[in-house]
């Protein structure tokens, strides 16, 4: 299964991703894989309403996303939504394997955070999950928009053990 | 809401718009009461929603104004108007539209301020010029 983009973002869908990410890129349907919002029917609303006209929100949950997201019925571009690094691990652990690789788009400072880079705060069991994702040869890059600089796999790798240290 | 009591207003904007936004209206204005503006700058949106809800139960907001309805302030407002249907939440907000409602939040009723917002903030909105073939 191929999608335009598979991005890591704690606010889901919003102006970054609409705008900035939308506009290049023109997906049909944002694909959010979370527990959260897939529990709560107000909030999906509140994200379809957000969403430009004609483009359809998609919400599973974290486990039926595993079982659906390689059969996922794509309407001419889909962009997959997740919103944190211990998600995307669980989904990788559930044999997530999208073409092509992950974004790591946004991770605002939750407390007890440490700066990885200036969009990417992680808690230590966010730092935890990334480790052994990157272990596991995932493909990751953070970009925060499509013409902002891109942190491949082996520079968030250092990092992350400066910030060990 | 009885006519004279003046209706209370929050701006959830990104980055520093809705702080802008008040600044200009208030030197437009004069220095205003009863509105309070909150960024979505740097903050999950668990924070951010945190922080509206001591607003909403600190100063008991009528009217939440976003800058950008599919946006992270548009969410977490979306969300607390649903919990809150006596909230109004107005989108797109634009230095017209503020104007707009501290101007007359004081005045008009609920009803009648709510289409003042709208027509008054979509009514500042115009293109002129380019006519057709200028463009080129």
């Amino acid at each position: 299964m191929t999608f335009l983009l598979v991005r890591v973002d704690d606010r889901l869908l919003h102006g970054q991703v609409i705008f900035g990410w939308g506009e290049r890129l023109q997906p049909r349907c944002y694909l959010i894989a979370d527990d959260q919002v897939a529990s709560d029917v107000w909030e999906q609303d509140a994200y379809r309403a957000g969403a430009p006209p004609g483009v359809r929100v998609e919400v599973r949950d974290l486990q039926t996303f595993t079982q659906s997201w390689n059969s996922h019925e794509d309407p001419g571009g889909t962009v997959v939504l997740i919103r944190g690094l211990e998600d995307l691990a669980r989904l990788h652990q559930g044999g997530f394997r999208p073409e092509g690789g992950i974004n790591l788009g946004g991770r605002h400072a939750p407390a007890g955070s440490l700066e990885l880079l200036a969009f990417l705060h992680l808690t230590p069991p966010e730092a935890a999950a990334l480790r052994t994702l990157i272990a596991e040869g995932v493909s990751l890059y953070a970009q925060e928009l499509p013409g902002s600089p891109r942190y491949g796999s082996e520079i968030l790798q250092a990092r992350l053990t400066g910030l060990r240290e | 809401m009885t006519p004279g009591a003046r209706i209370s207003g929050v701006l959830v904007t990104h980055g520093a718009l809705g702080a802008e936004l008040l600044k200009t209206a208030e030197s437009i204005l004069g220095p205003q009461d009863d509105i309070a503006v909150l960024s979505n700058a740097g903050k999950p949106l668990d924070l951010l929603q945190a922080e509206l809800e001591g607003l909403m139960q600190g100063m008991h907001p009528r009217v939440l104004f976003v800058d950008l309805l599919g946006g992270s302030c548009g969410h977490v407002c979306a969300l607390m108007q649903r919990r809150f249907p006596r909230l109004l939440l107005a989108t797109g907000v634009n230095l017209p539209m503020l104007l707009e409602f501290l101007h007359h939040r004081e005045r008009v009723p609920p009803a009648d301020l709510k289409q003042r917002l709208l027509e008054r903030g979509r009514d500042g909105i115009r293109c002129l010029g380019w006519e057709s073939g200028e463009e080129a």
